[in-house]
């Protein structure tokens, strides 16, 4: 038996390799998805654009604006004199926010009443419009306490102020976020796309007659046709580790032989679906668009990009189903946060099962395809 | 010419046809992806679970527990008097923040001394750790205004002299009155379906054409082609005409989808999204001919594809993270993403209704990306035999 999965190995080797330029895609890519997504992605908003309409010109307003300067997240770029030259800057995205500070904004201040300041947000990147509403609400909350500590002239000793402690990502670096979403995607692409489409292409070219023909078992031609792809998914996981650890210093704090070990209930996993595939299609262009038409859903609703707690209920359930959600999370957890089969049991009984089940079926229909 | 491309065109159509799977899967799958993300993915983040570890035990920190558990941004799971077992609450993921009163935290503040209060956040989401802090950091600022207001009060009541100016409730403070336009809501389905748009076209059409050349070098039929008196361009716009075609029917449906399904605004000029949408079909249907022109083989042309369009759509085209927020170098990249300049527009489009007076300078450049992407393909597609 392992003599004919080795030829059959040493033959998906050379066909796949024979094409230096699969190089690219297999293990250059993703390097460079890596890089991209560690340095593209940066969630962190800073330099918020602002135009300031100041139309009391005193102290107080000058030092309200100057609190929004030296908070680091603001920068004015805009000074427009009336507050209606604000509408053109804002349409044509030219500053994010506005603010209009009113006649009486000092002399509100002085008779110790409220001052209210117009801010305008433009709410088309709401994500980016709700971080810029904290700001504004913490640094006028500041400014305020600064206010009436003046007004009562006491000391700030005793306000409450608090002392965040970030765990597990300090810098809240989006690489850390970002590792464990580019090892499931390349795993998707390296172990199911391109299964589904070497066994469909031996199809479309009529050589899988001959192996037919053969006498080589089903199941060695399974793991011949196969194992190729795990192999490289196996180096590609490796690959982006390393990388993400050099360049980005993300940590493997969990037991890398568990990671792998995990990587593997994913990939069988991923064989069994590229198998299926191929036992449903019979052109290239079939289980490629088979193969796109499972993988962007299981992506998206995956938790890698975007969290699960924000997805509607029903939904949430759905992504139980979804391999790649217990995968993402058990890489993530490994390496962030170090947990080990005590905390992860779980997502890796549903992964080992549903694994090994994917794989069992899709070779027995595989089997009988071939007879 | 025309004569020639018709042909081209009509085969390749046929092939479209003949395989109403991948037919019924091109022209329905944008539209599920669409009403999938579109409903699943929401950037807002509310409900952050949270846990309050109450070492001080007073009346203060009590309160301080109640507006916490009172606010909508956050969901109370639990207090606990001890500190022990707040880290396995993190690393089980069972909250995403831990608020902690320490012990004589209500002595420090009447004492005027240092009272802080210690937030820890699971930064493994950092955008949620961002948005999560700035929800804690905005209401404890409020809580320690509301506390010193309380102050004054009780200080303007015992002092006779001085105390008139300091009555209760008057007090200084800055109130910002924030205005959202384009989206008062902030709803992110808004901001997220018409991007959506954009990348899931952009794949779609990349991936379309992906195989179209190369399947004819693999199954032997580009032989024929070349032994024909067809030229390089008629090839490339025969093979490019179906799938157009599609693209255009695919985005439409996608274009309805958003409106009816989701309510997002279509506030601009429907010709100009049309023109725009057009622009940048050809962008991606070209990346994907010439890939497949490139590299005349399947699987790689497939690969590369999804590799080209998926991820700097949805990464380096301001799809879920502001480009301005990109380091320079990155930024400097995305001036060659189609991807950048059509959802630019198609959000503008939508939710600001622009027309072409504000989108020309994207759609120029668009077309240049198309035209320079086409011309690439006709000068790439060698009909002769190596």
């Amino acid at each position: 038996m392992f003599g004919v999965v080795r030829t059959i190995l040493r033959k998906e080797f050379i066909q796949l390799l024979r094409d230096k330029r699969m190089i690219l895609p297999l293990f250059i890519a993703p390097v460079i998805q890596l890089i991209l997504f560690g340095f593209a992605v940066n969630i962190d908003i800073k330099d918020i654009t602002l135009a300031v309409v100041d139309q009391d010109r005193t102290a107080d307003s000058r030092a309200y604006i100057e609190a929004f300067v030296r908070s680091g997240y603001f920068e004015i770029t805009a000074r427009p004199a009336a507050e209606r030259d604000v509408d053109p800057l804002l349409a044509a995205g030219t500053v994010q926010a506005a603010f209009v500070l009113p006649v009486d904004f000092g002399r509100k201040i002085a008779g110790r009443e409220a001052a209210d300041v117009q801010v305008i947000l433009d709410g088309t990147d709401s994500n980016t419009a709700t971080i810029i509403q904290n700001y504004v609400e913490m640094v006028s909350a500041q400014f305020t306490t600064r206010l009436v500590v003046r007004a009562l002239g006491r000391t700030p000793g005793g306000i409450p102020s608090i002392e965040p402690r970030i765990w597990y990502n300090p810098e809240l670096k989006t690489a850390l976020w970002m590792v464990p979403g580019v090892i499931c995607m390349i795993l998707m692409v390296t172990t199911f796309v391109l299964t589904a489409m070497a066994i469909t292409r031996e199809r479309e070219m009529g050589t899988l007659e001959q192996l037919i023909v053969s006498p080589i078992r089903s199941y060695e031609l399974i793991l011949g046709k196969t194992l190729p792809f795990a192999m490289i998914g196996f180096l590609d996981v490796i690959l982006v580790m390393t990388f993400g650890r050099i360049v980005f210093g993300v940590p493997v704090r969990g037991s890398v032989a568990y990671l792998l070990a995990m990587a593997l209930a994913f990939i069988l996993t991923t064989l069994g679906l590229g198998l299926f595939i191929s036992t449903v299609s019979r052109t290239q262009s079939q289980a490629m668009m088979s193969a796109f038409s499972f993988m962007m859903p299981a992506i998206m609703l995956s938790g890698i990009f975007t969290p699960i707690d924000t997805m509607p209920k029903i939904v949430q359930a759905l992504t139980y189903l979804n391999p790649l959600r217990h995968f993402g999370k058990i890489v993530r957890e490994i390496l962030l946060k170090g947990n080990g089969p005590a905390e992860l049991w779980p997502d890796m009984v549903f992964l080992l099962a549903f694994g090994a089940a994917t794989f069992i079926l899709a070779s027995l229909r595989f089997h009988k395809r071939l007879e | 010419m025309i004569r020639r491309i018709t042909p081209i065109a009509r085969k390749e159509a046929l092939h479209i046809r003949r395989d109403p799977r991948s037919l019924f899967l091109a022209i329905g799958l944008p539209m599920f992806l669409v009403v999938l993300f579109g409903y699943a993915i929401t950037l807002d983040i509310t409900h952050v679970a949270i846990a309050v570890v109450d070492q001080d035990r007073t009346a203060l920190s009590r309160e301080f527990t109640a507006k916490l558990g009172a606010s909508a941004y956050f969901d109370l799971k639990l207090t606990l008097d001890t500190p022990a077992g707040v880290d396995r609450l993190l690393d089980e993921g069972r909250v995403k923040a831990v608020v902690v009163f320490p012990t004589g935290f209500a002595r420090d503040v009447a004492g005027r001394r240092d009272a802080s209060i210690q937030v820890l956040l699971d930064g493994s989401n950092n955008n949620t750790a961002l948005i999560a802090m700035g929800y804690i950091s905005r209401l404890f600022q409020k809580l320690a205004t509301d506390l010193l207001a309380a102050e004054a009060g009780r200080a303007g009541a015992g002092s006779a002299g001085g105390g008139a100016a300091i009555a209760a409730g008057h007090l200084p403070s800055v109130d910002p009155r924030i205005r959202v336009w384009y989206n008062p809501d902030l709803n992110s389905t808004d901001f997220i379906v018409p991007g959506l748009v954009a990348v899931v076209m952009m794949v779609m059409a990349g991936i379309l054409t992906s195989l179209s050349v190369a399947r004819e070098w693999e199954t032997g039929t580009m032989e024929q082609l070349i032994a024909g008196p067809v030229r390089a361009h008629e090839v490339v716009l025969g093979k490019l005409l179906p799938y157009f075609g599609l693209g255009l029917a695919q985005l439409a449906l996608v274009v309805l989808t958003g409106t009816l399904v989701f309510g997002v605004p279509l506030r601009g000029n429907l010709l100009c999204l049309l023109v725009a949408s057009s622009a940048f079909l050809l962008c991606g249907l070209g990346i994907g001919l010439l890939l497949s022109i490139i590299t005349r083989a399947q699987q790689l042309a497939f690969t590369l594809a999804i590799l080209l369009t998926l991820l700097p759509a949805f990464l380096l085209s301001g799809f879920m993270t502001p480009i301005s927020s990109m380091p320079r170098l990155i930024q400097a990249v995305t001036y060659v993403i189609p991807a950048r300049y059509f959802i630019a527009m198609v959000r503008g489009i939508f939710l600001k209704g622009y027309g072409f007076a504000d989108v020309w300078p994207e759609l120029l450049l668009l077309a240049g990306i198309a035209v320079v992407v086409l011309a690439a393909c006709i000068r790439r597609l060698r009909l002769r035999l190596d």
